[in-house]
């Protein structure tokens, strides 16, 4: 899971370094989320669960904000396919699927 | 026969829910504490008896500490209804049961309705409704108010319960405690009466400054001192409630449920309140950059439709005042309709998953340095719907120095109806930064709430720091009705305003700007008003026209665009050129921060005038527009330095 969690991490701080000079604010946007899973890797391996309550976290907040870019994007009939984006919308699908996929491990 | 039944229960346990379900009706359900502030009427037929069904304001125990509180309290004990159904919620119940013993010293017909059964299902809980009924000597019915199951077995409930005789339901204390309140009991006996006399006795003992206030004539200091056994009848209380709970409810595994995983993250100590910041510009960007295309294409036909009449109908008076006054009033505040409904659709995702709590949690820690509490953001937050849900929500603040801090505060937290002036005048002065420039009007606006609070609490108003206690709700996800009707109930507020008040308003606003001269709008009565408020206004560089829209939009914020509208509509030009040439950035910055701080509108003045008094209004009236000046004048002189 930790691996998981550093992969994404970089990912989104990549995405981060590459959104900031066009759209600031959202850059910021995903910074701040990519801290939920940097935090995941400073939990203790001993607990798990904690581990795991910040990749689903992690995971449903870049869900949310690649699709409100999306939508964003659709609105403005601006579909736009360049690296950022596809960074933005590996990390929001690869989110919903690790959210649901962890969610098992809650009461 | 009729049923005079009340609702109550612990906050966010479900009144509401269950009240719709057994009512019908549709009442606006949150997930958080402290939403329903008033008493709820709504009938209902059911075997040949009309119920007639009250839901009280959510209270933790009899001794009330709000008004909110007090308010539940009173109508138990004042209005005495037939049968009080007190609501437990099934994954805390000890709260509930707590409010149980309370209700049944007063000797009520009581029923006990654990809620969410579905949810205690869910996560492995198994309630046995007999052996609490059998411990609490009250009938017990399981419910779900999502759902609906349950509910016609509490609706049987409630007419078997009133039909049969009262039965005397007391919580017995330890011998010394009991002889103590007996004592007590048999002294009251005589001014309250035998039925509450135990209930007088036993609040004398915790200490309930109204029963002390109400009892200082009796001489009962010679028993005991008011609030002399609070803690130990709390703690007799809550160690019979675990032997009950022990005894009925089935244990629970200690593994991480949903709620407290996604809190450890959304609560964190470093990053909930950075997470709560991004997860508000998501939502702000999203209604006023992805719904603008939708807010551009009806001003549009606005703008084509008032072209039309005057191209169909001819020059005139009539014409003018369809064109100009309805279609260019109104319908400049109605474009921003879709704007305003997706506000309030991701901010009903973010209160009805139960996020918001967790929000004011996380920023309680800055409350606190400002000698408020995380209660006081909660109402700021209710602010970004409308200022007056918001002032009605302090009730649920104990303190009084908070609560009248907090209201006088709140009308700075950017409500809905200012903000179509910050899109209409965002969109065309920062075009390429609109959402960033709206979202930082909104984040300032909460900056001057609580550069309010600090202000007002160091010099009029020097008291202790709030402390806040709040029960976190459980993560939900938003369901598809309760969110459409949130929306809905908010957006119709809109809606019923652009057909009321601010129809009205035009029609007048029309008329001061069409006569005496139709073809000079520079001598109308509206300019002649205008040119003497901006007197007032010149040091910010507001010459008489935003002057003219400023005064009118004392009555309602969304006439400050009608005004707009209806000034420069009348020129061939578009609205969005026009105005273009009305205040350079830096003006036109200044103006939207005046916009967010100054006087509120008619409808918050009345609020607040009803929960404080006249003193308080006007009190409010004066510091709104002293603070809006101070801050549009600093957004002028700073602003100067960069440009």
């Amino acid at each position: 899971m930790k691996f998981l969690l550093l992969f994404e991490w970089l990912t989104a701080f990549s995405l981060f370094l590459l959104m900031i000079k066009g759209e600031t604010m959202l850059a910021f946007c995903v910074l701040i989320f990519s801290f939920i899973y940097l935090f995941g890797l400073l939990e203790s391996r001993k607990d798990p669960q904690r581990i795991r309550a910040h990749a689903m976290v992690g995971g449903i907040m870049f869900f949310v904000v690649a699709a409100l870019t999306f939508l964003n994007d659709l609105a403005r009939l601006e579909l736009k396919f360049n690296l950022s984006r596809a960074l933005l919308i590996l990390l929001g699908v690869i989110g919903l699927i690790q959210a649901r996929a962890v969610r098992k491990h809650f009461k | 026969m009729t049923i005079r039944v009340a609702l109550c229960g612990n906050p966010n346990v479900g009144k509401t829910s269950l009240f719709n379900a057994l009512t019908g009706m549709r009442q606006y359900v949150a997930n958080w504490p402290g939403v329903t502030v008033e008493v709820k009427e709504g009938v209902r037929s059911w075997r040949g008896h009309q119920l007639i069904i009250t839901d009280l304001p959510g209270t933790y125990s009899l001794l009330a500490t709000s008004l909110d509180e007090k308010i539940a309290r009173d109508f138990l004990l004042y209005k005495t209804p037939d049968v009080v159904v007190v609501i437990a919620d099934a994954l805390s119940m000890e709260q509930g049961l707590y409010l149980l013993l309370e209700i049944l010293e007063l000797e009520a017909r009581a029923i006990l309705v654990v809620n969410a059964i579905d949810e205690a299902r869910q996560k492995g809980l198994v309630i046995d409704r007999q052996e609490l009924s059998k411990h609490l000597k009250v009938p017990v019915v399981l419910t779900s108010a999502l759902t609906g199951e349950g509910i016609q077995d509490l609706l049987d409930c409630i007419v078997s319960t009133a039909s049969t005789e009262q039965k005397r339901v007391l919580f017995n204390f330890s011998d010394k405690t009991e002889k103590m309140i007996q004592q007590l009991a048999a002294l009251i006996k005589a001014q309250v009466g035998e039925a509450a006399s135990r209930w007088f006795a036993i609040k004398y003992l915790e200490g309930d400054p109204h029963v002390v206030e109400r009892l200082s004539q009796l001489v009962l200091k010679s028993v005991a001192k008011p609030g002399n056994l609070k803690s130990q009848i709390a703690r007799e209380r809550y160690d019979h409630i675990q032997l009950i709970v022990k005894e009925s409810i089935m244990a629970i595994s200690k593994e991480l449920s949903m709620s407290e995983a996604i809190d450890h993250v959304l609560t964190h100590k470093f990053i909930g309140i950075p997470i709560f910041l991004a997860l508000m510009y998501l939502a702000f960007n999203f209604a006023f950059e992805t719904v603008q295309p939708l807010s551009d294409f009806l001003e549009g036909t606005f703008s084509h439709l008032a072209e039309l009449t005057k191209a169909r109908l001819g020059e005139g008076m009539v014409t003018s005042m369809i064109a100009d006054g309805i279609l260019g009033g109104v319908g400049a505040v109605l474009a921003f309709v879709p704007n305003i409904f997706a506000l309030f659709f991701l901010l009903g995702i973010m209160e009805d998953s139960g996020y918001l709590p967790r929000a004011a949690f996380v920023m309680d820690r800055v409350m606190y340095s400002l000698k408020l509490s995380g209660r006081s953001f909660m109402s700021f937050l209710l602010g970004f719907g409308c200022s007056v849900p918001a002032v009605l929500s302090t009730r649920g603040i104990p303190d009084v120095r908070e609560r009248i801090v907090s209201v006088l505060s709140v009308p700075f937290v950017s409500c809905s109806a200012r903000l179509p002036v910050y899109l209409l005048i965002a969109s065309i002065f920062f075009s390429r930064n609109q959402g960033v420039v709206v979202f930082s009007i909104y984040v300032l606006s909460m900056f001057a709430a609580m550069i309010s609070s600090l202000v007002l609490n160091r010099t009029l108003f020097k008291g202790q720091k709030g402390i806040f206690v709040l029960e976190l709700p459980r993560y939900r996800l938003p369901s598809f009705r309760n969110l459409a009707l949130y929306t809905w109930l908010r957006g119709k507020h809109f809606l019923v305003k652009a057909g009321t008040i601010i129809f009205i308003s035009s029609l007048v606003l029309w008329a001061l700007m069409y006569f005496p001269d139709p073809n000079d709008v520079t001598r109308s009565f509206a300019a002649q008003i205008g040119k003497a408020v901006s007197l007032v206004l010149r040091p910010l560089k507001f010459d008489w026209r935003a002057s003219t829209a400023l005064f009118f939009g004392v009555a309602a914020k969304e006439i400050i665009v009608s005004t707009f509208g209806m000034l420069f509509n009348t020129q061939g030009e578009t609205l969005t050129e026009q105005l273009s040439q009305l205040f350079d950035p830096v003006t036109a910055y200044s103006f939207i921060v005046f916009v967010m701080a100054y006087i509120p509108c008619f409808a918050t003045l009345a609020t607040i005038k009803s929960e404080l008094g006249t003193k308080y209004a006007v009190i409010s009236v004066i510091y709104s527009f002293s603070m809006a000046y101070v801050l549009a004048l600093a957004v002028r002189m700073i602003g100067g330095i960069f440009a």
